[in-house]
């Protein structure tokens, strides 16, 4: 035998052998030990997570906490094919009701969790579906315009006096007729690139008739167009006064550029900016970052909600416990409290927190809003699947590009919302 | 004198196209090594330069793994689809019956079908049998490939005088060790076509382990790369400097095989 | 060799059964599949709804429209430069012309993923740098508009692909015999004559090949298309092979995408007969 072929046979075990080892390895391991598994959707909050699944194994030595980190939209097909392929992660972040109805059957009832009682009751709805709780809300997130507060100085403007549409309109107008001495490449900066920002934005005008019933409004097969004239209308201003074109400021640029540099007044976003714009530069969310609502009916507030629930899969019973455990740790430890309000600077979900604890006035806002009688709850994640890249954002897209009347993108989104509910719905 | 003016014009020419067509690589290059606000303030020139994104984007990419699994991968099919593509080459371009002709054109059928035509199927199939993991990504690899790697080969083995097997069997040798000592090594080309451009396409691919691996740690390259552009969080400065480590390897073997492959390349496309 | 049947059915059935599981069942419950209105959890049988859905389903006939269009522009672009470069690069076999092949094959080698983001921040970065530091509105708000989208799209692919083709030009203008062009040199025709008399004729082949591949390629364009726009704007720069992939995966609506993967099927089977008869029809040409 020569050389040549001796070293392509060894090549060729090697390979064998390694993946054999590989994936059988990995059908042991996550089944015996006391591994919990998170999956996790936000990229951006990865260090975070895994700061606290370090926190926690030195409180816990028998225990391991891996996190699994999946996002840029990849999240959800990802998580279908861990459950399709009986590789279920043990606590899953979950998007919505569409997803946890997805996997309802699969998920554990929380109802009896003692966390439960602490959820912020405005929250709750998110993680409900069939009468049972399946989901216990991640954080509060709280989103209007993000304003820069300096810009608004320097243009004369007082937000606190901005108190409805009218006011609003005309301090946009005032910001415009000094837009080259502020040095302002527009009022806005609205990230028209991104579906994403786009659907989120819409709900602002969508959600009030469902009454914080996130559990209806997932149920509905029409949207409630209530409120598109007061929709049309703040749309008209964006597209008057954004930065153009509307279609190329994308996401990153309009938060670490634009907003930053104090190119543009405003953004439609919200607080999970923060993070971004402390770490460019220390202190500035603090000092520089204010937020006002939509005026959409009477008097506007900040809406305020949970993007993501965290459920717990009925797959691993042997672990359901130690999943329990790490959950009820994540939401009432101080040394949890601490990576996650002034590390991933959330809003927590639970009643009576310590206001002093949040690090900014906008955190503190927010939970203050967040907790308040007349919070309320944006409907956005409870769209069917689909809807934001395929239908509302392209429309959106269109109408700015001058494509496609308001009418029409009133007409075509509903029609594409009942069509996309109907085949998800399995008719 | 007129024919020296000719050619200088076309070095110039040359030299700029050559130019403009590297440009992408060193534009991207320049930018790795700046930070976050100096890439966004002037994208153009180089300034202050850093390997800080290096070691981060290294980190985030989990390269060493997502490396190890590339290779894994690539190797493993390659193996699978040049035994198998070469051992039915053969038996097809050595017998002449109804059957072989039947497996040739079936062959070169499937090679009609474009991958988006079954993928919905395939996923779910192998979704149902709960087997969607690296070994169900290399078969699919090879099932794939093995259509055109059948057909490149046929043409080679046809090539190969008959007389070689019957010297081959007359010394001995059953068919299969008489097929792997003589008969495969006199198409070793071939062999170096079929390696080189599956090796390539499985490299490189995204969608279809996209659809197959789903747990952290199986990850290959450019899925990595794919999953480095958080949803509302593109670090561009990492991403440059994680495009580059994505590419550094290809080059490398590009410059020890250079030959090979753009031979290859152009093979595969004429026979 | 292959007396025994035992031999032959060992060297042929491990690939014929690869081929079936991966691609041939695939296929056939794909066609039933395109009768249902699968979710990918339930499924009917609806017959022929889908596709008559998918001819009045306007995104998916703008794929189709874009997908074409894109295919023109890369046809012509990437042959066009690739025949230049493999002009350029024949001229004379030297150490240089072999390292300008190499650097126009390089971006072939890169993955479609990979490509698509350098692209990305080309367009986006780069391009708006370039815009407004010499306020050049030509630079500014690429990738944002259908147009750019489907500009950046082929501007990509051309920089992929033409170093490819050229590789193909290279090898059949290499096959023509120095003599012939030697004794027209003599004959006092200038490059001009040699070009368009000599070496165009000879081309015919390449070009089929080339033709085709490319097309080929770009009814499959999937990984360049999502890594550079996704779509956006308005879902204008969505090629066929995207859409797809989004109505069953994002959608869910797999019975539906299966129709539509179906009728991809019947376009690239088109293409490659096409090809079959064109090359035949240019070799019994070339034999009279």
């Amino acid at each position: 035998m020569n050389l040549k072929r001796m070293s392509l046979l060894l090549l060729t075990l090697f390979c064998v052998i390694s993946i054999a080892v590989l994936e059988f390895a990995n059908y042991g391991s996550t089944s015996n030990s006391h591994t919990i598994e998170f999956f996790n959707q936000k990229p951006e909050v990865t260090s975070g997570y895994q700061e606290l699944a370090r926190l926690y194994e030195k409180t816990h030595p028998n225990i391991k906490v891996k996190i699994t980190t999946v996002g840029n939209g990849s999240g959800a097909s990802a998580l279908q094919a861990k459950f399709v392929s009986g590789d279920a992660p043990d606590i899953v972040m979950l998007g919505g009701l569409p997803e946890i109805d997805r996997y309802h059957n699969r998920l554990l009832n929380l109802d009896n969790l003692p966390i439960q009682k602490k959820i912020v009751p405005s929250l709750k709805s998110g993680g409900r579906i069939y009468g049972h709780s399946l989901g216990v809300a991640v954080d509060i997130e709280g989103y209007g315009w993000a304003y820069n507060k300096a810009v608004f100085k320097k243009a004369g403007i007082d937000a606190g006096r901005i108190k409805d549409y009218a006011s609003f309109k005309a301090a946009v107008e005032k910001l415009n007729a000094q837009k080259k001495a502020l040095g302002l490449s527009g009022v806005f900066g609205f990230n028209g690139a991104d579906t994403s920002s786009i659907t989120s934005f819409s709900a602002q005008f969508l959600s009030q008739s469902y009454h914080n019933n996130l559990t209806k409004a997932y149920r509905s097969q029409h949207l409630n167009w209530r409120y598109s004239k007061r929709m049309a209308d703040y749309v008209d201003l964006v597209k008057r006064y954004n930065v153009k074109p509307i279609l190329s400021v994308r996401y990153d640029a309009s938060v670490q550029d634009l907003f930053f540099h104090g190119k543009v007044a405003m953004i439609p976003q919200g607080n999970w900016i923060i993070p971004t714009l402390d770490e460019a530069q220390k202190g500035f969310s603090a000092k520089n970052l204010g937020m006002l609502p939509y005026f959409v009916k009477g008097q506007g507030q900040i809406m305020t909600g949970s993007s993501w629930y965290l459920g717990i899969t009925n797959e691993h019973p042997q672990r359901e416990k130690d999943a329990k455990d790490f959950l009820q740790w994540l939401y009432n430890s101080p040394e949890s409290e601490k990576v996650i309000v002034q590390q991933m600077r959330y809003v927590p979900p639970t009643i009576n927190f310590d206001l002093n604890k949040l690090p900014d006035p906008l955190s503190k806002e927010i939970y203050r809003i967040g907790t308040g009688k007349h919070a309320q709850v944006p409907v956005h994640k409870q769209f069917p699947n689909g809807f934001n890249q395929e239908a509302i954002g392209p429309n959106m897209q269109r109408y700015f590009a001058n494509k496609i009347s308001w009418q029409q993108f009133v007409q075509r989104t509903e029609s594409q919302y009942y069509q996309l509910r109907q085949i998800q719905g399995g008719k | 004198m007129k024919a020296k003016v000719v050619k200088n014009i076309t070095w110039i020419i040359s030299i700029l196209l050559a130019l403009i067509w590297l440009y992408p690589f060193v534009i991207v290059f320049i930018n790795s090594l700046k930070t976050k606000s100096d890439l966004f303030s002037n994208p153009l020139m180089l300034s202050r330069p850093t390997f800080g994104n290096y070691t981060e984007a290294f980190r985030s990419l989990n390269y060493v793994q997502s490396f190890f699994n590339s290779v894994l991968i690539t190797v493993t099919s390659v193996l699978l689809i040049t035994l198998l593509a070469s051992m039915t080459a053969y038996a097809l371009a050595r017998t002449h019956g109804k059957i072989s002709s039947i497996i040739y054109y079936l062959c070169a059928a499937t090679m009609l079908i474009p991958f988006q035509s079954i993928m919905i199927p395939l996923i779910s199939i192998f979704g149902r049998i709960d087997f969607l993991n690296r070994i169900s990504l290399i078969l699919m690899n090879t099932g794939l490939a093995l259509s055109l790697s059948i057909i490149l080969y046929y043409g080679a083995f046809l090539g190969v005088p008959t007389s070689i097997d019957e010297a081959a069997m007359i010394d001995g040798a059953n068919t299969v060790k008489a097929f792997f000592s003589v008969i495969l090594p006199s198409v070793s080309p071939m062999t170096g076509t079929v390696v080189i451009l599956n090796a390539m396409k499985i490299w490189n691919d995204y969608l279809l382990p996209s659809l197959v691996i789903n747990k952290d740690g199986m990850y290959t390259i450019p899925l990595r790369m794919y999953f480095f552009f958080g949803e509302n969080n593109s670090n561009w400065q990492l991403a440059l400097a994680g495009l580059v480590l994505a590419i550094i390897p290809i080059i490398i073997l590009f410059i020890l095989l250079q030959k090979q492959i753009m031979q290859s390349a152009t093979e595969g496309a004429i026979k | 060799m292959f007396q025994k049947k035992y031999y032959y059915w060992l060297f042929v059935l491990p690939s014929l059964l690869l081929i079936s599981i991966i691609i041939l069942i695939p296929f056939l419950i794909g066609i039933y599949y395109s009768f249902t209105n699968s979710n990918g959890i339930t499924a009917s049988w609806i017959g022929l709804k889908n596709y008559f859905l998918l001819f009045s389903d306007a995104n998916f006939l703008q794929s189709c429209w874009l997908t074409f269009l894109f295919s023109l522009l890369s046809v012509a672009g990437i042959n066009v430069i690739a025949l230049s470069f493999a002009l350029l690069v024949t001229r004379q076999d030297n150490r240089f012309t072999k390292f300008l092949r190499t650097i126009f094959f390089i971006p072939n080698l890169i993955g479609g993923i990979l490509l698509g983001f350098i692209w990305q921040f080309i367009f986006i970065q780069v391009f708006g740098a370039l815009g407004s530091q010499l306020h050049l509105s030509f630079f500014s708000g690429w990738l944002s508009t259908p147009e750019s989208g489907l500009w950046g799209l082929v501007i990509l692919f051309w920089w992929q692909m033409s170093g490819y083709i050229m590789l193909i030009y290279v090898a059949f203008l290499n096959a023509i015999p120095r003599s012939t062009i030697e004794s027209a040199k003599l004959d006092g025709a200038n490059e001009g004559q040699i070009f368009w008399w000599i070496k165009l004729p000879q081309l015919a082949p390449a070009f089929t090949i080339s033709l085709f591949l490319t097309l080929a390629n770009s009814f499959k364009l999937y990984e360049q298309n999502l890594a550079l726009t996704n779509g956006g704007p308005y879902r204008s720069t969505e090629m066929i092979a995207m859409n797809i992939y989004n109505t069953a995966f994002v959608n869910y609506q797999q019975g539906y995408a299966q129709a539509a993967g179906i009728l991809l099927f019947i376009f690239v089977a088109l293409i490659s007969f096409g090809q079959l008869y064109f090359s035949r029809k240019g070799e019994h040409q070339n034999e009279s």
